[in-house]
């Protein structure tokens, strides 16, 4: 184009505008519009394509293993089956259902794509025996050793936009739900370009008539894009913009790409700050069940919250919700999407939400939390986000919920308690009931592990868990108290200078700080003892005796069990160390006593097992590794005086919970004014840790047995396996009897004698045994708390 | 068909020296010793071989085919039913031994010594993975 031509163009133009001032304006704001529509939907559509392809690593819980031999009943497998997104028929007629008889269960089970294989669907009987699987045998007749069940999935790993969802595939958006969508938020879905006109024209005139709202013109994908990209202002110029995103979004999708965004983003619940998005996590939000398991009364609900999910909160406005609802029912069956009699029968339900929301198995934000942190190591946030890895964890489904619901009540009761608040006696009854609104409250976590293999199956981060809320269980720092005694009693053992059968002093102590202080340390009853024995003295979490004894050993071994015990940081050596003055989070507290539990060898904690790529490719397992991290004949002996503080020392009041002749082994721990409340103890097969607290780090008004260990035992007692804490002596030991207050040896019945493990060479000086010594023993033994 | 065979025989061999949850277990006070396996085969329905030995005979046979990995996840499911188990731990240690992880292999060959009890047999199967990794 030459220079000359140029001019011309450019004169004529203008000359063309000079002429037709008012024509030229409308094609200017024409090119305005059209160059900002276009770009407008060049950005939606990037925008979409960013969110919408990427697949998210689905994490899955553990698989429910069955085996002859298990220690399980028809009615527990029955509704654990249930639970976990099995269905109860008569008849079984396609995998993923049971069916339960008297003494039978057949179950048809899914295939599913494990890290070492798939899986086959099988239809299995299973047969049980005195509370024990006694056989499964499969259709062919032929005896089946093991069978896996497709594991639950309990979240997905998305970009932090993203990050509270139950995602819905394509193929498993309910039919029912599509078509109602359509009949009542967009009739004319499968045929419009975006916009509907004629339904806003058709709003426009049914909410004149009413006065209010009653009707959106929008059509779904308007509602997309609003949820999607837009704040909820309801201005024109955020209408018009809707509009073209909208329109954009149709000419470069398919509808049933759209609709399956929909389902997944539209905007149907609030719980504190966190928003509820999408259909998957709504039903789990209302129902405590999955999308494919909702009634028609059910799903109708959903469908109706669309609308205004505060508006028609079911949980808040109860009537407006069930109106709405049986107008959305009678609306359905209107257009013939739903039988008339089903519509009629929904319409008689009640509205079937839970009391509480956050119980549901197939949403785990704070397990979560735990799965990303170990696989921060080893993946991008990125890749977790959008490759659609596969994630198997150790979570257990069953337990997780029992510590849940233990600790959900176990804080509710703990609250109504008195004593747990201790208000300013000064302040009049209206200060009262303001500070009591100010204050924080009583607040918990749980963490659960297997000792051996080191699998974390259940974590709970908190009374309420959502997705980014403070994990407790993870990152709340706090003083351990009592609990790190075990510590200072196995730096003691494993010295060689002490058995459980040594005199300890439990008198007055005065430490010389470095800063000129001196430290006094008191016991809990704020009396002496005197001499008493090693194993007395940790099961009552005597102050001085344990003081004393961690002087005598040196602070600095104490503190080196940390690291040995699989803690990366040691914590400062100084004399207050000896009584928990130190900060641990409650995961932190279960890996040192998981490596207590398995008798001295160090496993790390594991939430995953192993990570697949999304066709079932392996790409990562975290395997099992052990380290002798204590002497294990040293542990042996530590493990059973902590088995006497749960017997008969400051955790006694456990067996209110626990079953009858479980032996449990365990610490109690209280910090400074009553500020942290802990337990932690194990079983055969299982270690718990549980603290209790509030956020603002104010006082709780418990010790650790008057509060964490009425969460701990209830939690352990429902264990779905509790075998008694029982592990093998080492060739070095021998079990005698002690006297429980002195450390003399002794016979059995002869005062207050316990079994306990001593080594050969101890040299232990005998006691004489007559009546009085019996009588003063049992007397004592009932002394202190 | 041939894999078959040797996956049943190797099932068999496993099972004859399997733990039987099912065996009722010494509840004598904790501390005396209670040896945890049993070496007898016990009262296994017939022809179903535990589900811990049919596992670790899958690891076996995944460890002769050179998938240490896989053997090593067959043997760590074998665990987590029978975490007791002195000999799945020995199985453990000897995956790691192949994969040439002499630390691994003498720590999970000492933790099967310290569970094998009365056990001879499976005191004598952690005794020799200990002696093959290097420790006395």
């Amino acid at each position: 184009m030459n220079k000359e031509r140029m001019t011309h163009l450019w004169r004529s133009a203008r000359r063309r505008f000079q002429r037709a001032p008012k024509r030229s304006l409308a094609l200017l704001v024409l090119a305005v519009l059209v160059f900002y529509s276009v770009s407008q939907g060049v950005y939606v559509v990037r925008a979409f394509e960013d969110r919408h392809w990427d697949v998210p690593a689905h994490v899955y819980a553990a698989p429910i293993e069955l085996y002859v031999g298990l220690e399980l009943d028809e009615e527990t497998l029955a509704a654990t089956l249930a639970q976990t997104g099995h269905q109860q028929v008569p008849v079984l007629e396609r995998p993923g259902e049971f069916s339960a008889t008297s003494g039978e269960l057949e179950i048809w089970t899914r295939s599913f794509p494990f890290w070492d294989g798939e899986e086959p669907s099988r239809q299995l009987r299973i047969t049980f025996d005195r509370q024990r699987i006694a056989s499964i045998v499969d259709a062919t007749g032929a005896l089946v050793p093991l069978v896996r069940l497709e594991p639950l999935r309990v979240g997905s790993v998305f970009k932090a936009h993203h990050e509270d969802r139950v995602l819905i595939e394509p193929d498993a958006i309910p039919p029912s739900l599509i078509e109602a969508l359509k009949a009542i938020e967009d009739r004319k879905f499968d045929r419009h370009h975006g916009l509907d006109f004629a339904a806003i024209l058709r709003a426009a005139i049914v909410n004149l008539r009413h006065g209010e709202v009653r009707q959106g013109g929008s059509t779904l994908t308007q509602q997309l894009v609003k949820s999607y990209f837009l704040d909820g202002r309801r201005t024109f110029s955020r209408k018009f913009r809707e509009a073209i995103m909208a329109v954009a979004l149709e000419l470069r999708y398919d509808k049933d790409v759209l609709l399956h965004a929909y389902v997944n983003e539209i905007y149907l619940g609030q719980q504190g700050t966190r928003a509820i998005h999408g259909f998957g996590l709504a039903s789990e939000f209302y129902f405590a069940k999955p999308l494919d398991r909702l009634a028609a009364h059910e799903m109708a609900l959903l469908v109706a919250i669309v609308k205004g999910p505060s508006f028609y909160d079911p949980r808040r406005q109860p009537e407006r919700a069930i109106e709405r609802r049986n107008w959305v029912l009678t609306t359905l069956a209107a257009q013939g999407v739903l039988h008339e009699d089903t519509a009629n029968e929904a319409r008689e339900e009640a509205l079937g939400v839970t009391a509480r929301a956050g119980m549901a198995l197939r949403y785990q934000p704070a397990y979560l939390d735990l799965v990303r942190a170990q696989l921060g190591d080893d993946y991008s946030p990125e890749d977790l986000a959008t490759q659609g890895l596969r994630v198997f964890t150790n979570l257990d489904v069953t337990i997780q919920a029992n510590a849940e619901r233990e600790l959900a009540l176990g804080l509710t009761r703990l609250a109504a308690m008195p004593g747990t608040d201790t208000p300013d006696p000064a302040l009049s009854e209206a200060e009262l009931s303001e500070s009591a609104a100010e204050e924080s409250p009583l607040e918990g976590a749980v963490v659960v592990s297997r000792p051996m293999t080191g699998d974390v199956v259940a974590l709970v981060g908190g009374e309420n868990a959502a997705p980014g809320d403070f994990n407790r269980a993870l990152d709340a720092k706090r003083p351990v108290g009592s609990l790190i005694k075990p510590l200072v009693y196995l730096a003691a053992l494993e010295s060689g200078e002490y058995t459980l059968a040594s005199p300890l002093r439990d008198e007055a102590i005065d430490v010389d700080m470095p800063d000129g202080t001196v430290w006094s340390p008191q016991n809990f009853s704020l009396e002496s003892h005197g001499e008493v024995s090693f194993v007395r003295a940790l099961a009552e979490s005597y102050n001085q005796a344990t003081v004393r004894l961690g002087l005598d050993v040196g602070v600095e071994r104490v503190a080196a069990l940390f690291e040995r015990l699989g803690l990366d940081a040691v914590p400062a050596v100084y004399p207050a160390l000896l009584l928990g003055a130190v900060e641990l989070s409650p995961f932190e507290v279960t890996q040192l006593y998981n490596s207590l539990a398995n008798g001295g060898d160090r496993v790390p904690l594991r939430a995953v097992r192993s990570v697949t790529d999304a066709n079932g490719e392996a790409l990562k397992r975290y395997p099992l590794r052990i380290r002798a991290a204590a002497e294990a004949d040293a542990v042996y002996q530590l493990n059973q005086a902590l088995v006497q503080a749960v017997d008969r020392g400051t955790g006694r009041s456990a067996h209110r919970w626990l079953p009858p002749n479980l032996v449990a082994a365990g610490k109690t721990g209280t910090s400074d004014d009553f500020k942290d409340s802990w337990f932690a103890g194990f079983t055969q097969d299982h270690l718990a840790v549980v603290w209790i607290g509030r956020d603002d780090n104010t006082t709780t008004g418990l010790t650790g047995s008057a509060g964490a260990l009425t969460v701990w035992a209830p939690i352990v007692a429902g264990l779905p396996t509790t075998a008694s804490f029982d592990p093998l002596l080492g060739d070095s030991l021998e079990p005698s009897w002690v006297d429980y207050e002195s450390g003399l040896l002794t016979r059995r019945g002869c005062g207050d004698a316990v079994l306990l493990p001593v080594p050969p060479d101890a040299n232990v000086p005998r006691r004489a045994c007559g009546i009085g010594v019996t009588v003063r023993g049992w007397l004592e033994g009932l002394g202190d708390r | 068909m041939l894999r078959h065979t040797l996956l049943l025989l190797l099932v068999a061999s496993v099972s004859a020296c399997a733990y039987n949850p099912m065996l009722p277990q010494d509840t004598e006070p904790q501390v005396e010793r209670t040896p945890e396996t049993t070496g007898e085969i016990g009262e296994a329905p017939s022809g179903a071989a535990s589900a811990g030995a049919m596992l670790v005979a899958e690891g076996r046979a995944e460890l002769a085919a050179g998938d240490t990995g896989k053997a090593a996840a067959s043997i760590e499911r074998a665990l987590r039913i029978e975490p007791r188990n002195s000999r799945w731990w020995t199985e453990l240690g000897n995956v790691r031994l192949a994969e040439g992880d002499l630390e691994q292999a003498l720590a999970l060959g000492r933790k099967a010594l310290r569970l094998a009890g009365g056990d001879s047999a499976a005191r004598a199967a952690a005794e020799a993975l200990i002696a093959r990794a290097g420790g006395r």
